[in-house]
């Protein structure tokens, strides 16, 4: 009795799972239209036709106040990037609290800034963002760091309208093609990789390269940038090896480079497998083959993971002046600021890097004026030019047509244990001044 | 050929890391009949104290003091953690060691900080590599294979010639029996924890000492260490450093013959492989059902 | 009696799912958003439609691995790789053919379903640990199964797929927006899901497993098949898991190999046994533990700064608590406080729920020892003996 009565109910379930699917097999057929976004009150503003149309981004002030912007980020503070989290979000806290406390913030506004833990997992990274936009409210979206973890939330944000400013990744398909509301921030790694394989098609006209990669988009695109830069010379690429970003010990890879005969090695590799790389190259197999690594890795982490002496000559291709510089004034005030707001972190590239994102915030948000929404924010990002901020190398140039501020290097080269620039800026610069 | 054997020994060092954390494992497991995923976190914490011990003194004083702190560390976890869930379901003992995983990880990320530290090396593991042929080594990976040797002979002693040994064993195997030929049944246990964390401690300084120290350092080598221990056989400490180094040779030659996009998939598929075959691992027991 | 006490527990099923389903219209209403507001700012839950379809997600992959693991015994450290591979067959259905989103996840539940079966075979040659270590072995690889040249076209590599926001379909405009669509398309599968595991846990399947956990020799004497009891339970697991990983991409819109960590997968096991085995309850509670824990602990970090980097220890710290009071996690727990009857006494209450915990928590050896032997503990019969009861003084 009671059996049967389950398995009708079973069936009932069952039933009711069908219609439930028809139904949702049903809806897929038609791509439901764009919500129409309420605009409230003004038409849009005369610049239009000048900066693009933006019209269809609505002149939103969720998370401003007359006094207040709250802003908000996804960084991993736990797991495996724990490192860069960890880093760069009280960097940025610092240099917020520090604007708030000398002028008073932007245009009498404080800025507030939310930090949230993503963990490195794109599912973690869903949920958080999702709770800054609709609980916290949040204006905008700020260095999300990650290329999968931004990945996972770029959809969302593009869609719902939340200006997302300054991805903290070179990744191109954030900014390529131009989605309105979203900014990168780091050079994409193919310009970098193109800015260091013409290094070595000058200087090393005969190099056999090896390229030690991570097995994921940041690896293949600096791949691809090498490729481009070494295009017409004698210089070729006869070994590719990849690895996991969870190994760290670099001594198969490093091995199998060597095996290859490369006589140049190039890194596309995060600061553990940069130090394993070298360490393993110089002390462990006496090979004193040339290396240079993607600019991600250009921090003091990196020289002392592999061990001063055996960095010494390392190569990169840097963004940002390198904390070492001497004599510096911009540098010193950092590392003022880094003291004064966030004692517990030692002042270094990354934190610098971090500044650097900070500065060019509050850069956009003062362009955007007084009467601050997500439209004219965008509308500000979008007319920024030749803005060199305190410890960048190349100005940063934004266009309707060009979402990445940055597109110029400077080589720079471990000497005495720290990295000193030299050469010539390169510069791929996209908008016409 | 040459190539080959170049790949072998680049295996065999990689190898030899897991091979030392494997067998801390394989002797947590032996005295306690505990798969430990804390293990891993432990001698990181561990590691980071002997940093502090590092700055005052030598290499080999320190990790002499570390052993010590370990190994009393390991005891007072089982004493106070461990020895209420004696008689829980596996899983429920499970939890607690990943319970542990959280607290050790959080621990060292608070007093420590997230930033990968230099560890030196001691003086006679340094230098230039040792060459045999064209096929070059590292004196520390050498080193580090010598110590598991040296621990495993010290273990090998202690389980079959001390009374002590006997004792844990005898524990591990049936502990009603023990306790009721007058065995302190809980103090073996303590001393399994305490001696596994002890060989971690080891292992940790030395995994740091190879590849710099950082709270997430023994996360992804505890894997392969649990699978060199899986592969040798849980409760075989011979076994736990050959399946160690079992496992860093396949990832190399995989890395290197197939692809080094697929070495970790080719390694662990042998490994899977090889238990199909054998169920309890090359030189494991069959495992006998307790009730 | 009997029968007013089922009744009763299907009035609070009835009222738990009445409030699931009309949750997107009640979580705008002013004084249930004030509740909610407040509840978030407090604890840190945010009972969100989204955070709710997050949960539902889960809950049908927990309910999955508890039919492995909970219910047949098998162990399974490397579930996310089931899940994704149901995610990612539909993620690869939706982003290149224009396969309704119902069918793929059905054909989602289906492959990875297959794929369990077919995994289940050759792992009925191990058990325990070594099993778990096997299991584990697929997640780990599955990064680079993922990024593999061979299948780089379809699976997107490392960058993953990136799949368009659920919407609602045009029919029904008006009648709930994007994300009460989102979260009605998640949660109806979810419960019928957990329904009909419910059934089926209570059939002859699920006593089956149930007997070959207990005793492999004992059920195969009462004429139970093992082997194929024991990939039926692999196979039907993943089932669940393919497509709980078809209802996560479809919610998520993203998939790539980082969506699956190996931590993930073993944090699965950690919430279902901290939610309790073997129970549906069990799962439903571990879902809400794995959706909201993180929410929780960083509200924890902001509440007491003193502690926010200590966090996670505090997190650890409170599993072995759980483990150490409640064996048999959270489910035992409301099983005893009765919360579905209504207990005479204060008394009765008391002495049905929290007697036990407590009691195995003042147990614990260091405890008693910060204490003293109670007087309790010579004669406390009324417990049963895995909790501590009836057994003598050490």
């Amino acid at each position: 009795m009671r059996a049967t009565r389950r398995k009708l109910l079973s069936l009932l379930l069952l039933l009711v799972a069908a219609i439930t699917l028809v139904a949702v097999a049903c809806g897929d057929d038609e791509e439901g239209e764009e919500p129409t976004a309420t605009v409230e009150g003004e038409e849009p503003t005369a610049t239009a036709e000048e900066a693009g149309d933006l019209s269809d981004i609505p002149e939103d002030t969720t998370g401003i106040t007359d006094t207040e912007i709250v802003l908000g980020t996804h960084l991993p503070l736990s797991g495996i990037a724990a490192i860069y989290g960890n880093a760069i979000a009280p960097s940025l806290q610092a240099y917020f609290s520090y604007i708030n406390d000398t002028e008073g913030g932007v245009n009498g506004r404080k800025i507030t800034l939310i930090v949230e833990d993503d963990g490195y997992e794109p599912p973690q990274a869903n949920q958080v963002v999702r709770k800054l936009v609709e609980q916290d409210g949040v204006f905008a979206i700020v260095s999300g760091l990650g290329t999968a973890t931004h990945g996972a939330v770029f959809e969302y944000l593009v869609e719902n309208k939340i200006p997302d400013l300054f991805v903290s990744t070179g990744a191109t398909k954030f900014t390529e093609p131009v989605t309105r509301t979203a900014f990168g921030y780091n050079p994409n790694y193919i310009q970098e990789g193109t800015a260091i394989g013409t290094y070595i098609a000058e200087n090393f006209p005969d190099a056999k390269v090896g390229m030690l990669i991570q097995n994921d988009d940041f690896g293949t695109d600096g791949e691809k940038g090498v490729r481009v830069g070494i295009e017409g010379s004698n210089v070729e690429i006869i070994s590719v090896v990849t690895y996991e970003a969870t190994q760290t010990d670099m001594t198969a890879q490093v091995q199998r480079l060597q095996n290859d005969g490369a006589t140049l090695v190039v890194g596309y590799v995060l600061p553990r497998q940069a130090g394993s790389l070298v360490s393993v190259a110089r002390a462990t197999l006496s090979w004193d083959v040339p290396i240079m690594v993607t600019g991600v890795v250009a921090d003091e982490l990196t020289i002392a993971l592999a061990g001063p002496d055996n960095a010494e000559g390392v190569i990169t291709a840097a963004y940002i002046r390198p904390l070492a510089t001497e004599g510096d004034a911009a540098i010193e005030k950092h590392k003022e600021i880094m003291a004064q707001y966030a004692p517990d972190v030692p002042p270094s590239n990354v934190s610098l890097y971090a500044q650097s994102l900070a500065e060019l915030t509050v850069e956009v948000l003062k362009q955007a004026g007084p009467d601050l929404n997500r439209r004219s924010i965008i509308e500000a990002a979008e007319s920024i030019r030749g803005f060199l901020c305190s410890v960048c190398i190349a100005p940063s140039n934004m266009s309707p047509t060009d979402h990445r501020p940055i597109e110029a290097f400077r080589l720079a080269k471990v000497e005495g244990g720290v990295w000193v620039p030299f050469g010539e800026v390169i510069s791929y610069e996209s908008t016409e001044d | 050929m040459e190539e080959f054997a170049q790949q072998v020994v680049t295996g065999v060092s990689i190898g030899s890391i897991y091979a030392i954390v494997a067998l801390a494992i394989v002797l947590i497991y032996r005295s306690t009949g505990i798969v430990n995923f804390a293990q891993g976190e432990i001698a990181m914490f561990t590691t980071f104290v002997s940093w502090t011990f590092l700055l005052r003194m030598d290499f080999w004083p320190a990790l002499l003091l570390t052993t010590l702190v370990a190994f009393f560390i390991g005891g007072m976890l089982e004493v106070v953690i461990m020895r209420p869930v004696e008689r829980a379901p596996p899983l429920n003992a499970v939890v607690i060691t990943l319970g542990l995983l959280a607290i050790f990880n959080s621990l060292a990320l608070w007093r420590y900080g997230s930033l990968p530290k230099p560890f030196p090396k001691p003086e006679i593991f340094a230098g230039a590599p040792l060459e045999v042929g064209t096929v070059t080594i590292s004196r520390l990976n050498v080193g580090i294979l010598a110590m598991a040797f040296l621990i495993m002979v010290v273990l090998f002693l202690l389980f079959n010639y001390t009374k002590l040994g006997l004792a844990m064993r005898a524990t591990a195997q049936n502990p009603t029996a023990s306790r009721l030929v007058g065995i302190n049944v809980s103090r073996m246990l303590a001393l399994g924890w305490a001696l596994s964390a002890a060989v971690g401690a080891v292992a940790g300084m030395l995994t740091a000492a190879s590849l710099t120290l950082s709270v997430d350092m023994m996360f992804a080598i505890l894997l392969f260490a649990f699978a060199g221990a899986v592969v040798g056989g849980l409760d075989s400490p011979g076994g736990a450093i050959l399946g160690g180094v079992v496992v860093g040779i396949l990832q190399a030659l995989a890395g290197n013959y197939i692809s080094s996009q697929v070495d970790i998939t080719a390694a662990f598929a042998i490994i899977v492989g090889v238990l199909l075959i054998r169920p309890t691992g090359l030189f494991g027991r069959r495992m006998v059902r307790r009730v | 009696m009997r029968g007013r006490l089922l009744r009763l527990s299907v009035l609070a099923w009835l009222l738990l799912g009445l409030t699931l389903l009309f949750f997107p219209y009640f979580s705008t209403w002013p004084g249930f958003a004030w509740f909610l507001d407040h509840l978030a700012e407090t604890t840190g839950i945010s009972l969100t439609p989204f955070q709710l379809t997050t949960f539902a997600v889960w809950l049908v992959i927990l309910t999955g691995l508890n039919l492995l693991t909970g219910y047949s015994g098998q162990i399974s450290l490397g579930h996310g790789a089931l899940v994704a591979a149901g995610a990612y067959i539909v993620a690869i259905l939706l982003d290149r053919t224009g396969t309704p989103v119902a069918v793929a996840i059905l054909v989602g539940g289906l492959g990875a379903g297959a794929i369990g079966f077919a995994i289940g075979v050759p792992a009925l040659r191990l058990t325990g640990p070594y099993l778990a270590i096997a299991t584990l072995a697929l997640i780990v690889s599955m990064p680079q199964i993922l990024k593999m040249d061979a299948v780089n076209d379809w699976t997107g590599g490392a960058s993953g797929i990136d799949l368009p926001l659920a919407r609602a379909p045009g029919v029904i405009d008006g009648l709930v927006d994007d994300r009460q669509w989102l979260y009605y398309s998640v949660m109806l599968p979810a419960i019928i899901m957990t329904v009909l595991a419910r059934n089926l846990t209570r059939s002859r399947i699920g006593r089956a497993f149930i007997a070959l956990r207990d005793s492999e020799i004992g059920a195969q004497q009462m004429g139970v098949n093992i082997a194929l009891y024991k990939t039926l339970a692999f196979g039907l697991s993943a089932l669940y898991a393919g497509v709980g990983g078809g209802l996560f991409v479809y919610s998520q819109d993203f998939a790539s190999p980082e969506s699956f960590s190996v931590f993930q997968s073993i944090t699965l096991l950690v919430v279902l046994v901290i939610g309790g085995l073997a129970s549906i309850l069990g799962a439903i509670l571990a879902a809400v533990f794995f959706t909201f824990q993180t929410g929780v602990i960083s509200r924890l970090g902001e509440v007491l700064p003193a502690v926010d980097r200590l966090r996670w220890a505090i997190y650890g710290g409170l599993l072995i608590l759980i483990m150490i009071a409640l064996p048999s996690g959270a489910a035992g727990l409301v099983q005893r406080l009765s919360l579905l009857r209504p207990a005479k006494t204060l008394a009765e209450w008391r002495g049905g729920g929290l007697r036990a915990p407590l009691a195995s928590l003042r147990a614990h050896p260091a405890v008693e020892r910060l204490l003293g032997v109670p007087r309790e503990r010579i004669y406390d019969r009324d417990l049963p003996p895995e909790e501590g009861g009836g057994r003598p003084k050490r």
